[in-house]
């Protein structure tokens, strides 16, 4: 047994014993007196749980996509949980999906089509038969008001109140929620108030563009306040419903990677929950390993998330994209690219190998799935490179094919006229060449070289490419955490608890009355914690601006950042508050991640393919490998849900915390 | 070279312009460059062939290997040198966009150039952002740089940047430039790692293949379209005089020929087009017509033959003033190029879209607001026509009203999409923009536009989308302005510019 601690309440015993259920290992706690941690991350193919009490057990079960919490429930221990942590799709695939409510919009009148206009650019330069998403908002339910605020937050124009209460009565027979956005309303709500009051005394249900996203630029602040009116009684449904199944209210992941109560949390702040616990997770190694600098690599079947953790913490954004649509919400900063397990390998009609972007995901999946999947995936080629065991895939429930993935890549390999051993590493290569040129521009985004960095590979996939796309960066380091194939929902449960609000502002850096009457009036409505302010600073005439933390010397920090990302700075030069941010946290106590070791053999050699030729190879099991274990390449670790292959010249070993270390 | 190898190396190739793009908007002043992103970098091989480019305006596409083309015959380039250049009529398209060129040495030999483009938020002449509504010869628009060495041995040239103190912004210029500069040296040294790993000779082979890959794969798309010769005329505007373009285009045996003959000379005022500014409406039109995914390089361009009468619009001789050739008369010259392939391609080709950029200048002494309206894209075999959307040769996005608003003395009064304006048809032209603004100060306002006395053209029975519509309202009255004007503007005047709505599609019975 390595080291146990997460939250100190949970340091409990118990039995367990091991069911088989829908062809997956679920280990269930058959006998409880005491309080238990319960992670459950919903992905588009499965549902991730991670259970904890002194030990930790983890398990896969399939998504239930019409009705998540289906899944959620049936994985859900049936005993008392003491907290339970929650990351979700629910919110991003009803927006992708189309599922919301019937939403009207209400603005001011002559700017009734903003949410349809949007930045007036198009999605793709070079296509003649121009298309843009449009949001689900139909022409009649769009309502103007006549009544004006200037820039600086003064009425030109009040408002009709008769003409008000006439749309909220229309909006009554309709049954259907309402987003409200007036130009200025981020500087003056007054107008915005008004109306609220009117539709809100009329029974109408209304999202408030001045409270949901304060920013200014009218789409984006309408469009995200849309979404919020759109998605919020889905989401809540959602939550209500597993809170009445599960007997407890859970903490959810939001987007920025902190945690928020379900029953307080803002659904638009949740859109990105999936992706962010892998990156709260990334967080916590940064800490327990000491190594400050990693690249979040996350390569499941059909994508590869990837982020950034510079200084032992994670990047983030104030806005991001989501089906072609800008929500304006506190994010991590992930790019994410079409390479997974899944993506197909295929060749062009000028004679070249390529690999995804299509890909098979899970249904009808690879060939060796053996579900109706034709075409050659990834998987299929590391498969029959040999570094997954066909017999202990997802833990050894799942039977692959291999005769199956033999046959369809030696099609691959007639057509390419190649040996199918180099068409199996070439698949390999080309994803791998892929993925390095998006974690090189992340990087150089950040101003940094990729050397500087170590990457955190997990997902299914991730550790078996993390080491060849290493050595393409020059990164001589690579992290497997505990648990790889379920590392996001590790994640949900080592976030911080985290509340957010911000607004636009638009003063001097000097007006520090505007500052901290801002600050005292976000804060105002947020739950305790330890506070953080952040200020969106530029220098005047810009249109980006930087986050920075509030404090003494923002000034300078404000040069020295500006001159570290974009080369130059104008200490010269006035600064100008764009947002103030506050961010309240209550950290929690989390040690360390729990290690289980378990006595056994490791499994025989196997013949892999590798660039170098066919090698001999030594494989072991993941959870037999004791703390401060060291060997070298080539070398196949066979985890549950996951794989970590070390190429040739490359060595790892186990930490005390139970992460493998693989280096160059 | 096998196919495994050669995809690893495009991803390798292909990253290097990317990366160059990222610094460069990172490290730039102007707004244009990190925000608009109005940037572009390349990769050259030392024959000047473009091997890989990242850009993200369509413009930029056949300006770059012009701009070599010209650095290369100019001037002997050694190793630590760069080069700089905005001349219209030496490899540039308008003054506002400064081209760099670095050549890239390896064991002293030459082994090709990274190039990179962008446009600067002013280098001096008669209006501030450098695009007056009203010149008639080039040094009006600004300070005109002909091919000249900014660096040399590694050390950047004082005197060179000097050049700049004439722009009224010298010390953001001479930031852009130093950005710039950094860019192609961060290129350089990308593509001598990606030597270091794969060797000189596997990536010259790596070149000529991709090269040779690119025009298989055009030429595939070419023997689509029939054989023969397609015209089509149109005009441009200016001074109220139609100002003819024409061209025929020759499709055979896997290539195609465009030919300009009969176009009009070049006119007096700004909507001359340079010859790069031409070529990058001809692959833009290819690029849209040739599958995503093949590598935008030299071997695209090599079946295409391009010949433009000297002295004509399409073509102009200095001193002619050119600064609205590359937004206005580039989105002509796109629908001209479709117009011929209509009769070749009747279903492909969508009815006619706004053709314009409906450019609208605002400013006095204190500021200056510049930006260009979305329109009604046209209607096409299977789907209505976008609206209020950009088109063709840009796509910038809006300065929203708040910015606007908080900005410039400026206020927004209507911001709609124009309704009914798309071209009736079995699909519909898409709506222009109605975009209504206040002046709170006495300012001078200029437009450039296009499309005002007629309508996009509708296709097989539809309808042709509404002509634009420039507008000011004086003492409560309304007046049309013509489609390219500058005039004084007084407090609480207000301008309403309506851009025009694309053509329809099919007949509605």
């Amino acid at each position: 047994m390595g080291v146990i601690k997460i939250a100190p309440s949970c340091f409990r015993r118990y039995h367990s014993s091991l069911i088989i259920s829908l062809g997956i290992t679920i280990y269930v706690i058959t006998h409880s007196l005491f309080k238990m941690t319960v992670a459950v991350d919903v992905g588009g193919t499965f549902t991730d749980f991670v259970i904890f009490d002194d030990e930790i057990y983890h398990f896969k079960i399939p998504s239930t996509p019409s009705n998540p919490s289906l899944a959620v429930t049936e994985g859900y221990p049936q005993e008392d949980s003491g907290e339970f942590f929650h990351g979700t799709t629910v919110t991003t695939n009803a927006m992708l999906e189309g599922k919301g409510v019937r939403t009207v919009f209400v603005t001011n009148k002559g700017f009734e089509d903003i949410l349809f206009i949007a930045r007036q650019d198009r999605p793709r330069l070079y296509d003649l038969y121009v298309k843009r998403q449009k949001p689900p908002l139909r022409p009649e339910d769009i309502y103007g008001i006549d009544c004006r605020s200037s820039a600086e937050g003064e009425i030109l124009e009040d408002l009709d109140r008769s003409h008000v209460e006439g749309i909220a009565e229309d909006i009554l027979k309709k049954e259907s929620s309402a987003a409200v956005c007036l130009l200025h309303s981020y500087k003056d709500p007054e107008l915005e108030e008004k109306v609220a009051s009117i539709l809100k005394s009329a029974g109408v249900h209304c999202s408030l563009s001045h409270k949901v996203a304060p920013e200014y630029r009218e789409y984006e602040r309408g469009i995200t306040t849309f979404f919020d009116a759109y998605l919020r009684p889905i989401v809540k449904e959602y939550f209500n419903d597993l809170i009445e199944a599960c007997g407890i209210e859970p903490y959810v992941m939001k987007s920025s990677g902190g945690l928020e109560k379900a029953s307080t949390v803002n659904p638009i702040d949740t859109i990105f929950s999936g992706p962010a616990g892998g990156v709260a997770g990334g967080e916590l190694i940064s800490k327990i390993t000491g190594i400050e600098n990693l690249i979040t690599f996350d390569m499941g079947g059909t994508s590869a998330d990837m982020a950034v953790i510079l200084d032992g913490k994670m990047s983030w954004k104030d806005h991001g994209e989501v089906g072609g649509f800008t929500i304006l919400s506190r994010m991590v900063d992930i790019a994410t690219v079409g390479a997974g397990g899944g993506s197909i390998a295929w060749i062009d009609s000028g004679g070249v190998l390529r690999v995804g972007p299509e890909s098979a995901r899970s249904e009808p999946g690879p060939v060796c799935y053996g579900r109706g999947g034709d075409k050659p995936t990834i998987t299929d080629a590391l498969l029959l490179a040999g570094y997954i065991d066909p017999e202990f895939f997802l833990g050894g429930k799942m039977d692959l094919d291999v005769t199956a993935s033999r046959n369809i890549l030696n099609n691959l390999s007639d057509d390419l006229g190649l040996p199918l051993d180099e068409v199996i590493m070439g698949i390999f290569r080309v994803a791998n060449s892929k993925m390095a040129r998006s974690m090189k521009k992340i990087t150089v985004e950040k101003g940094m070289n990729p050397k500087e960095f170590s990457i955190l590979a997990f997902g299914g996939a991730g550790p078996l490419h993390a080491a060849y796309l290493a050595e393409l960066l020059g990164i001589k380091r690579v992290l497997i955490p505990p648990m790889p194939g379920v590392f996001s929902a590790v994640g949900l449960m080592t976030g911080d608890l985290i509340f957010d609000q911000s607004r636009t502002v638009l003063t001097s850096l000097e007006d520090k009355k505007t500052i901290e009457k801002t600050i005292l009036e976000l804060g105002e409505e947020m739950d305790d914690g330890e506070e953080s302010v952040y200020l969106g600073l530029r220098y005047p005439g810009q249109s980006h601006h930087l986050n920075l933390p509030y404090g003494d010397d923002v000034e300078k920090r404000f040069h020295r950042e500006h001159h570290r990302l974009y080369g130059h700075s104008n200490v010269n030069s006035s600064i100008e508050v764009v947002k103030v941010h506050v961010e309240r946290r209550r950290k929690r106590d989390i040690g360390s991640l729990p290690v289980k070791i378990e006595e056994g053999e490791h499994p025989p050699k196997r013949e892999c393919i590798f660039p170098e030729g066919v090698i001999e190879t030594r494989v072991f099991y993941r959870q037999r490998l004791p703390l401060d274990f060291e060997s070298e390449g080539p070398s196949v670790i066979e985890d549950i849900n996951s794989t970590i292959l070390v190429p040739p010249g490359w060595i790892f070993g186990v930490d005390q915390n139970g992460v493998v270390v693989v280096n160059k | 070279m096998n196919p495994i190898l050669f995809e690893v190396m495009r991803n390798a190739v292909e990253g290097i312009p990317e990366q160059m793009g990222v610094s460069l908007q990172k490290s730039a002043f102007s707004a244009n460059i990190k925000e608009r992103k109005d940037e572009s970098c390349a990769l050259f091989g030392k024959r000047g062939e473009m091997i890989a480019q990242a850009e993200h305006i369509p413009v930029h596409l056949g300006a770059m290997p012009s701009a070599l083309e010209s650095v290369i015959k100019k001037i002997d380039m050694e190793d630590g040198d760069q080069i700089i250049l905005n001349d219209p009529y030496s490899g540039g398209t308008h003054l506002p966009d400064i081209t760099v060129v670095c050549p890239v040495f390896r064991e002293n030999e030459l082994i090709g150039y990274v190039v990179n483009r962008a446009h600067h938020a002013d280098v001096g002449g008669s209006t501030p952002g450098s695009m007056p509504g009203d010149s008639t010869n080039l040094d009006q628009e600004g300070l005109v740089i002909p091919p000249t060495k900014i660096m040399s041995e590694g050390e950047i040239l004082k005197n060179a940047m000097d050049i700049l103190k004439e722009t009224r912004d010298p010390i953001q210029r001479i930031g852009d430039l130093n950005a710039q500069i950094g860019t192609n040296i961060r290129g350089a040294r990308e593509l001598n790692k990606i030597l270091d790993k794969f060797g000189l000779d596997t990536y010259e082979e790596y070149v000529s293949r991709s090269l040779d890959y690119s025009e298989k794969r055009t030429k595939e798309v070419l023997d689509d379209i029939p054989s023969g010769v397609f015209s089509s005329s149109k005009n441009m505007i200016w001074d109220e005089q139609k100002i003819p373009i024409y061209v025929r285009i020759t499709v055979n045996n896997s290539r195609i020929m465009f030919d300009f003959e009969g176009t009009s000379s070049q006119v007096k005022g700004n909507i001359n087009a340079p010859i790069p500014v031409t070529l990058s409406a001809i692959y833009y039109v290819i690029r849209c017509m040739i599958p995503e995914d093949i590598p935008m390089n030299e071997g695209v361009y090599r079946p295409i033959k391009v010949s433009v009468p000297k002295g004509s619009l399409l073509n102009p001789d200095p001193p002619a003033a050119v600064s609205a050739g590359n937004v206005e008369t580039s989105q002509m010259v796109v629908e001209l190029i479709l117009d011929a392939f209509r009769e070749a391609l009747p279903d492909r080709i969508p009815a006619e879209s706004q053709s314009t950029m409906n450019n609208v200048t605002i400013g006095n002494s204190r500021f200056t607001y510049y930006e260009t309206i979305g329109g009604g894209a046209g209607a096409y075999s299977s789907g209505d026509g976008e609206s209020g959307v950009h088109v063709h040769m840009t796509n910038t996005k809006n300065t929203p009203v708040e910015v606007l608003e908080n900005e410039y003395p400026l206020r927004v009064h209507r911001y709609l999409l124009r309704k009914r304006s798309g071209g009736d048809g079995l699909y519909q032209g898409g709506d222009g923009i109605v975009r209504e603004i206040e002046v709170l100060e006495s300012s001078f306002l200029s437009i450039q536009s296009q499309m005002r006395v007629s309508g996009p053209e509708g296709m097989k029975g539809g309808e042709s989308g509404k002509r634009g519509k420039n507008m000011i309202f004086i003492d409560g009255k309304e007046k049309e302005l013509s489609s390219n004007v500058s005039l004084r503007v007084k407090t609480g005047q207000r301008i309403n510019i309506k851009t025009p709505g694309g053509g329809g599609w099919g007949s509605k019975d």
